[in-house]
């Protein structure tokens, strides 16, 4: 492993105003990301797994200045992200982007697929006329797009191959880090496969950096190599893919697990049910971001909030019951 | 199965829209029976007509543009087709209750929940306005609800998704019905809150030996809750199994394409296979089997001719061309 990875996040946060209607809860901070730090390895794929509303999105918006960050710091190959000027950012915007979940929102329904992809060399100064148009048809079939498309309005495609063209949108720049923000939310089943498994030849041959965000626990542990779980705009828990579903620590991310359906026939699941519901991010609360809904919380988690520590290598969790490799 | 012992008996169920650009077929001739207290789940992509199908049997399609045909919709021992609207309206929310995917957008926004629960308990089983309101709370309790007697008075928009769906289970349950159709019913929820509201519809389905249609995409959630799982594809039921059968041993190639396309959540991790191709244009169907397109183990007939129902083991239908030559000369190339 190299020393300096791709990506350093350092205490991220972002907090919002509540500034819609005039109900409670108006002037109140929604602290959105609170205090995040992770980092991802050149080449590496990190799996950023929550519910809705757990900040897992902004925290992808945010690192990439999506968003106005409220606190901490990027890096990006060692450089400072949010210390960079207007243009020298716009420039290093080349090597990060983005894929979104709702295609046919992420596209100008007037542009066809060949403009929406060959617009961002035009824009980058990078190819202009034939060039372009070579370069966008090629980064088009690479995404397993037929040749016909070029031409096609993002209304005459299907889901998938919407997301393709928004894939193919987001490498023809040649870029060094993706995130992914649900990319398979919105699709059918059985071509989610066909996404992921294109994603994964394409990390493969641009040799890409990714932050895979997903609420999909199967599709993380399967595309991702380390794999960080969020709750209340923090991370709870943070390991390896295999460590993380052979030593679970972190009640919270047991309990996610245990909730995913299974197709294991005939095998009676011991499920873990949560009590109530996944919180509203505008309620201030203190202790543990997760003891109103633990079924193992005691005294200590209402009054004190557990950091992250590494309980064994690369295996991070927030908990207090959590010791060494024991089971709290 | 007999009639007798067949809360609904569905025969040959088609569903068409006329359209702008033609004719097109949403449910092509569909067939299943559902027992009293059993629970049939109903597994397909968007477009595979499984919304359709429960929305026709409730006659809740307008029509036009739709046009429902049946040989039969058999309701407990009674012809859906032919009965009035004040009838049909009888048993809609009562004998046939619906819960629908999005709990916002299906229960009305100007009423309270106490309100909404009150109509179907005043209206399908003629309880006075007082004993509604008392008896909404209870049910209100029932579907584990925090704190009933608020949530009673609250408005749809205070409350969370989860407790939407709560609250719409309460509805559906209030007009004690035999059959319940459950429309994509954790489509919008949060992992570990579709984990609470299966746990709920699993028990209140023991406890008042309910009827229910899961209709899902997921075939997970489906397999979590269901007795018997049919498998839809372009408007058709491809393969109808008991559950276990159907996921430890699925026949048609599509059944097997939708299993293996899912990540397990344990043991090595392996490549996905994903069904090549994109589903069906239902305004142009292909001829022959209408998966051929996307199948890996098609064969000349497949392009040609539609499969007919076989039925290659007791309790178990699949419409394929594989089981077919099975039949025909006892082996084949499984």
């Amino acid at each position: 492993m190299p020393a300096e990875p791709l990506i350093r996040v350092e205490k991220l946060t972002k907090h919002y105003l509540n500034s819609a209607g005039l109900g409670p809860g108006r002037g109140e901070r929604v602290k959105a990301v609170d205090g995040v730090s992770f980092f991802i390895h050149r080449g590496e794929t990190y799996g950023l797994v929550g519910e809705s509303g757990c900040g897992k999105s902004t925290l992808g918006r945010t690192m990439l200045k999506l968003e106005q960050p409220t606190g901490g710091r990027v890096f990006f190959d060692g450089r400072d992200i949010f210390a960079l000027e207007k243009e020298a950012l716009r420039r290093l915007r080349r090597e990060m982007q983005i894929i979104l979940q709702d295609p046919y929102s992420s596209l100008n329904p007037r542009m066809t697929a060949g403009e929406a992809v060959g617009e961002a060399l035009e824009v980058h100064g990078l190819a202009r006329g034939r060039e372009k148009r070579r370069r966008t048809e090629e980064m088009l079939a690479i995404c397993g797009l037929p040749a016909g498309i070029y031409h096609r309005y993002p209304h005459e495609l299907s889901a998938g191959q919407c997301q393709r063209v928004v894939i193919a949108r987001a490498l023809i720049l040649n870029p060094s880090f993706i995130v992914a923000d649900e990319p398979i939310a919105m699709l059918d089943l059985s071509v989610q496969a066909q996404i992921v498994n294109l994603l994964e030849q394409l990390r493969e041959r641009f040799g890409l950096t990714c932050l895979f965000i997903s609420h999909d626990l199967g599709m993380v542990r399967h595309i991702a190599d380390r794999i960080g779980v969020m709750y209340r705009g923090g991370l709870v828990e943070e390991a390896p893919q295999e460590e993380l579903f052979r030593r679970t620590l972190h009640p919270y991310t047991r309990a996610l697990i245990s909730a995913v359906p299974s197709l294991e026939p005939g095998k009676p699941k011991r499920r873990i049910v949560l009590k109530g519901e996944p919180p509203d991010p505008a309620e201030s609360w203190e202790g543990c971001s997760f003891h109103p809904r633990c079924p193992l919380a005691g005294e200590r988690c209402r009054e004190e909030k557990p950091l992250l520590r590494e309980v064994s290598p690369g295996h991070l969790v927030a908990c207090h019951l959590a010791e060494g490799g024991d089971k709290p | 199965m007999t009639a007798l012992d067949c809360l609904l008996q569905v025969e040959d169920l088609r569903v068409a829209f006329d359209t702008f650009q033609g004719r097109l077929t949403a449910v092509d001739g569909i067939s299943f029976r559902v027992k009293p207290g059993e629970v049939l789940g109903l597994v397909g992509e968007s477009g595979s007509g499984k919304s359709v199908t429960s929305l026709s049997l409730l006659r809740l399609l307008p029509q036009p543009p739709g046009k429902v045909e049946a040989r039969a919709l058999l309701f407990d021992g009674r012809e859906l087709q032919g009965l009035g609207e004040k009838e049909m309206r009888r048993i809609r929310g009562g004998e046939m209750a619906m819960i629908f995917q999005a709990p916002a957008g299906a229960l009305n926004p100007v009423y309270t929940i106490g309100c909404q629960v009150e109509e179907v308990l005043r209206l399908h089983r003629g309880l006075s306005k007082k004993e509604a309101r008392t008896r909404a709370v209870e049910m209100l309790r029932l579907v584990g609800l925090p704190r009933p007697e608020r949530v009673a008075r609250e408005y749809p928009h205070r409350l969370s998704g989860g407790m939407l769906q709560r609250a719409m289970i309460a509805m559906a349950l209030s007009g004690k019905p035999k059959l319940i159709i459950a429309d994509e019913p954790t489509t919008a929820l949060d992992v570990t809150i579709q984990a609470q509201v299966l746990e709920l519809m699993k028990e209140m389905q023991r406890r008042f030996n309910t009827a229910f249609i899961l209709i899902s995409h997921d075939l997970g959630v489906v397999a979590e809750m269901a007795d018997r799982v049919a498998v839809m594809y372009a408007g058709r039921i491809v393969e109808e199994a008991e559950t276990a059968a159907l996921l430890k041993r699925p026949l048609h190639p599509y059944t097997g394409g939708l299993i293996a396309s899912r990540p397990a959540l344990a043991g090595e991790r392996k490549p996905l296979q994903p069904i090549p191709g994109q589903g069906p244009d239902l305004l142009n169907r292909p001829p022959g089997c209408l998966y051929h397109p996307r199948c890996h183990r098609r064969r000349e007939i497949c392009r040609q001719e539609s499969p007919p129902e076989l039925q290659p083991e007791p309790g178990r239908r699949v419409s394929c061309w594989l089981y077919a030559e099975e039949q025909e000369d006892g082996g084949g190339d499984r």
